[in-house]
């Protein structure tokens, strides 16, 4: 059977889809997890961006779980969905209330114990932003149409876009949390910076119905915020033609990546087997070469990779890519799957 | 014909001003001769120790003397600041600070905190006023699907007819509070129940089960709140939390990340074993 990773990965990610995305259509009531609520105390300031008619208006439900996976899943999704929002949204809507660390640490811990263990493979399979992504790709492949290849200074670019993204939005969050910027009106115009331009907050709704905030020119900053939503979602869309292109800059991605190298699941090549026909390059949807390129480590957890582990179905050769966790092979390139 | 529709007309006319009437009358800035009393929550949450802000408003035509207030709940130990205002002018406005501290042996959940406030003044009328109420006194549904920034409840207290004790009102149930489209609070203890209106009889009026008693440091021997006038009361929702075992967390992250780095190491150095065939 051909490609059966790829096979059980849509499955998977068909499944996560609908579990994050319509959680909340279960009709489930919140359900109390042990890790502590991060909800603002009711004494805060108000943030008044949450109107409707806003660029960060939440037309939501409690979610199912007040927890925050390492996925792309939203805030703002409808009904509230399974989830409560991204590791991202947590960090930076803590940061501007100056939460106290140690009631972020519980889900500092599920973060960390869950990239620990599987780092980006949460991307390749799991997140819904990338198996809307993928779906492009598909769309794309169904009209008959080749992807377009980025030279490899523009991917490297574009990754460390993504760290710059994510340091802005951290440096954003906290900065509007001085007493003098809060004052001023810029803890509200600028709560959240990345959900305002994330293109997660505007597609997501939609799959449950719910009209996002497309647009709102009620001042500078917001308008700012507009261009930018537009910018990134156009950016987005060209997954069409490049493969998972906003992968390669999502700025939680880019935390998560930091788990690549050192996580329990880990990608192994055997050089020797190796006869560099070149197909882990051409299929990596992340349009990374370190698996074809690699001549001398056994262990390839490279930064960008999603662990979709295509590499691992395309590869023709018997043993030659290996997927182990815990140094369990999981999954094995096999010569005889494509040519018995 | 001609008189039956002139009545009809008065009557309209009549039964459409009173909701006016009744707004203006719910507006508390509309209202004189009351002291205003605002939380500055209605709802707090403590690990150990908190602090909470009543804010008053004299909206008297004359000043108001010895100005008390006190805090009461079975779960913490309430310290008000300033224990005596001598003299509050008209519309001055002032707040007191209540220090709360847990009490030993108290779980993790919802407890009640009873605020009364006093004044030496002849019909002395509190108007308690929580945050965020201004024009009904029953519990709102909000026209829009509200988020977590926005307050959770809303346990209305209403304004206090003279010469009774206070009513409290119930806080919202759960369905209220579903209807409200808010996240409902997780309630682990009941909260209390309706207090019944138990109106005092001329002797209790004057007995000292109402009074309230000074401190012997602010208030001269013998000056107390006269019990005739009744004490204001409004229970403002405090949530304990469970205290946080941070090294619990802390120890685990620490490990993790430090594995992830060992393993980062020990990859690097993962030569492959042989050569790479070549081309």
């Amino acid at each position: 059977m051909k490609r059966r990773i790829t096979l059980l990965r849509r499955v998977v990610q068909i499944a996560s889809f609908i579990a994050i995305l319509y959680g909340g259509f279960l009709g489930i009531e919140n359900i109390k997890t042990l890790l502590p609520s991060l909800d603002p105390d009711p004494g805060e300031p108000e943030i008044t961006k949450y109107e409707r008619g806003d660029i960060l208006w939440v037309a939501e439900d409690p979610p199912i779980f007040e927890l925050y996976p390492p996925v792309a899943t939203c805030r703002f999704i409808a009904r509230g969905g399974s989830f409560k929002a991204c590791f991202l949204h947590m960090i930076s809507e803590n940061l501007t209330w100056l939460t106290p660390l140690k009631y972020l640490l519980p889900h500092i811990l599920l973060f960390v114990f869950l990239c620990f263990l599987a780092a980006r493979f949460f991307c390749g399979w799991l997140c819904p932003l990338g198996f809307f992504a993928d779906g492009l790709s598909t769309i794309r492949r169904f009209f008959g149409l080749s992807y377009v290849e980025l030279p490899k200074v523009l991917r490297d670019i574009l990754v460390k876009f993504g760290y710059v993204l994510l340091f802005l939005t951290l440096l954003l969050s906290i900065v509007i949390s001085l007493p003098a910027l809060a004052v001023a009106g810029f803890k509200e115009e600028l709560f959240l910076p990345y959900c305002q331009i994330c293109p997660a907050r505007i597609l997501f709704p939609l799959f449950g119905g719910v009209t996002p905030c497309w647009y709102s020119f009620d001042s500078t900053i917001s308008t700012v915020f507009t261009f930018f939503g537009w910018l990134f979602l156009l950016f987005f869309l060209m997954s069409f033609f490049i493969r998972r292109l906003w992968c390669r800059i999502c700025p939680i991605g880019a935390i998560i990546s930091l788990f690549n190298r050192g996580a329990l699941i880990t990608k192994e090549k055997d050089v020797q087997k190796c006869t560099r026909c070149g197909a882990c390059a051409t299929g990596c949807p992340m349009g990374d070469r370190g698996v074809y390129e690699e001549k001398s480590n056994r262990i390839i957890n490279r930064t960008n990779c999603i662990f979709c582990f295509r590499c691992v179905d395309l590869c023709p050769e018997d043993g030659c890519l290996q997927v182990k966790f815990l140094r369990k092979g999981i999954f094995k390139s096999s010569f005889k799957r494509d040519y018995k | 014909m001609r008189k039956l529709n002139i009545e009809l007309i008065l009557l309209i006319l009549t039964s459409l001003s009173s909701p006016a009437y009744g707004h203006l009358c719910d507006n508390i800035f509309r209202r004189a001769d009351k002291l205003v009393v605002k939380p500055e929550r209605d709802f707090i949450r403590i690990e150990k120790t908190g602090a909470l802000r009543i804010f008053i408003k004299n909206t008297y035509p004359a000043a108001l003397h010895r100005v008390r207030m006190i805090g009461e709940s079975d779960a913490f130990f309430v310290d008000v600041e300033p224990p005596l205002i001598k003299e509050l002018k008209p519309q001055e406005k002032t707040f007191f600070t209540l220090k709360l501290k847990v009490k030993e042996g108290v779980k993790p959940g919802d407890y009640s905190l009873l605020i009364k406030v006093g004044a030496r003044q002849f019909n002395f009328r509190p108007h308690l006023l929580i945050r965020g109420e201004v024009e009904k006194p029953e519990v709102t549904k909000p026209s829009e699907p509200k988020t977590v920034q926005e307050k959770v409840t809303k346990p209305q207290v209403k304004p206090q007819p003279e010469d009774t004790v206070i009513q409290k009102e119930p806080p919202p149930t759960k369905e209220e509070i579903k209807k409200a489209q808010v996240k409902p609070p997780v309630l682990e203890k009941p909260f209390p129940k309706k207090k019944e209106i138990i109106k005092p009889s001329a002797e209790e009026k004057v007995g000292p089960a109402n009074e309230i008693e000074p401190e012997e440091d602010t208030l001269l021997k013998g000056d107390t709140l006269p019990t005739t006038q009744p004490i204001g009361e409004v229970i403002i929702r405090v949530e304990r939390f469970a205290e946080l075992k941070y090294y619990l967390y802390l120890i685990p992250i620490v490990i993790l990340v430090v594995l992830l780095i060992w393993r980062r190491v020990r990859y690097t150095g993962s030569k492959a074993k042989g050569k790479m065939r070549p081309r």
